[in-house]
């Protein structure tokens, strides 16, 4: 009933991997995931050539990976697959990696972002936004309680975009530590 | 359902600064959560040249197949080579048939007048163990002007055109045995002295005996067919001919006057098995009435005058020319 391909693009992923695989299943997923695979490749390979190998390569492998493994989480799947990719071939060319080797995906996933936000809603975050750094507490409470974007932030406070957006994952990596061991 | 391409878009809309403060805070917090959707911003931030090729990424869909103009010219240009291809081979096909057919057609006509059936009569060259009707191909043209000067000269002896209906199909069955140049079909005719009988007809009637013999791949099936029916191997019909090629050796040195060569060939010939006696003996006639000593020919022609032979018949033929010089 979902064959046609019209059904498969009204499909959520989970729905199409349930599906008889086909051609028709592995272009929908392509069309679905090209673009931001090739971006993750950009991302690591900085040559638009190899990212664009490297797309073609994975989607290649795509077939192979899914009948081998029994695939939930589509999505974050595809995310570490892609990256471990990269990573292969940068070690391939002996690049020095300076960034966290290949390990299994972990999302965060929507009930902990959920409990987070009504953490902070609640308010018990106080306590544990004084105990982070004043750079990263000045970010975190910018970006989630005035709701402000990074480039907001950085003009704001006068820092690189990229500190901002550093500042502001360290620092709810760290209020979610706290407030898990508050609990 | 497809969130990608909206993810897409979305980044597209962030670096392209087309977000609103409340639009680009939501897109953010969404990328803390997304470390796909994350690291893809990060690598077309990376390079602004990156995403004009999105595009170019999705058209590459390897399991979707796209219209593309260049693929139907390729597919129209493959088709109309094919087609040329198959139209060339048809008519070269159909030359080579009508070339054939032209050629059966000349064959036919050459074959209407130059098939023969060699009579098992009292003329005849072969054998009475062999089959009494043969059929040989027709002879090259130059075979053939050969044959017609060798006629003149009544070197030939006498070979009578097929009057039944034409055999259409092929008379060579066998291509392994290689053609044998003939060089020659028997001495010419030359001034000969009062004591001398020419022996060239005997020489030109042992020639073509020998040759007729021979298994080549103008021989009838039935020349190379067994006494008990069966066809004679390869193997078989290789040491047949090598056994006819020593007679021919011996022929030669008798044409050629030359009694050294003629001791050696008439050796070998000897030393062949199933070697045909009347045959050396004919040999040696020959070489003695050459030699002119027709008292030692003699006594062995009487013997073999009365063999009811084609070299019976010769042997008579000589004999009686024998006797006249002596007259």
């Amino acid at each position: 009933m979902f064959d046609s391909p019209q059904n498969i693009t009204q499909l959520d992923d989970a729905q199409l991997l349930k599906l008889k695989m086909s051609k028709k299943v592995w272009a929908e997923l392509y069309c679905r995931y090209a673009a931001l695979v090739f971006g993750v490749c950009m991302k690591y390979l900085k040559n638009s050539l190899e990212a664009e190998d490297a797309t073609a390569n994975i989607f290649e492998s795509l077939p192979h990976l899914l009948t081998k493994n029994t695939i939930h989480n589509f999505r974050p799947w595809l995310h570490t697959v892609t990256k471990n990719h990269c990573l292969m071939l940068l070690r391939k060319k002996n690049h020095d990696v300076d960034f966290e080797e290949c390990l299994p995906y972990e999302a965060i996933s929507e009930e902990s972002n959920d409990v987070f936000q009504k953490e902070m809603k609640l308010g018990r975050l106080d306590e544990c936004l004084r105990d982070l750094k004043e750079e990263q507490a000045k970010c975190v409470s910018l970006f989630y309680l005035e709701q402000m974007s990074y480039q907001s932030i950085a003009e704001q406070t006068g820092q690189d975009i990229k500190k901002v957006k550093s500042a502001i994952q360290n620092g709810k990596r760290n209020l979610k530590i706290c407030i898990e061991s508050k609990k | 359902m497809n969130t990608s391409k909206n993810d897409i878009e979305l980044i597209k809309a962030y670096l392209n600064n087309q977000m609103s403060e409340a639009e680009r805070h939501s897109f953010e917090v969404r990328l803390l959560d997304d470390p796909f959707l994350e690291e893809a911003l990060e690598g077309f931030e990376s390079d602004s040249s990156a995403l004009t090729q999105i595009d170019k990424i999705e058209g590459k869909n390897p399991y979707q197949f796209k219209f593309s103009w260049l693929l139907l010219l390729g597919a129209m240009i493959t088709i109309l080579v094919v087609v040329v291809l198959v139209k060339e081979s048809a008519s070269s096909s159909v030359i080579k048939e009508e070339k054939s057919k032209t050629v059966s057609k000349r064959n036919d006509s050459v074959d209407s007048t130059t098939v023969f059936h060699v009579e098992t009569k009292e003329n005849d060259f072969m054998n009475e163990n062999e089959s009494s009707e043969m059929k040989v191909q027709a002879p090259s043209q130059k075979e053939k002007l050969k044959i017609d000067s060798l006629k003149t000269h009544n070197v030939i002896p006498p070979i009578h055109r097929a009057d039944t209906k034409l055999d259409t199909k092929p008379k060579v069955e066998l291509g392994f045995v290689p053609v044998r140049k003939v060089d020659t079909l028997g001495p010419q005719p030359r001034k000969l002295a009062k004591d001398e009988i020419d022996i060239s007809p005997y020489l030109a009637f042992s020639f073509n005996y020998l040759k007729f013999q021979m298994v080549t791949p103008m021989s009838n099936k039935s020349v190379i067919t067994k006494s008990n029916g069966k066809p004679l191997k390869e193997r078989e019909i290789q040491r047949h001919n090598e056994k006819i090629d020593v007679a021919l050796q011996v022929l030669t040195a008798i044409e050629a006057y030359d009694e050294k060569r003629f001791e050696v060939a008439l050796n070998n010939y000897e030393g062949e098995k199933d070697f045909d006696n009347d045959m050396y003996d004919w040999f040696r006639v020959m070489m003695f009435v050459q030699q002119k000593k027709y008292d030692f020919a003699a006594p062995i022609i009487d013997r073999l005058a009365i063999i009811n032979s084609k070299i019976g018949i010769q042997s008579q033929q000589l004999q009686l020319e024998m006797k006249a010089l002596g007259d």
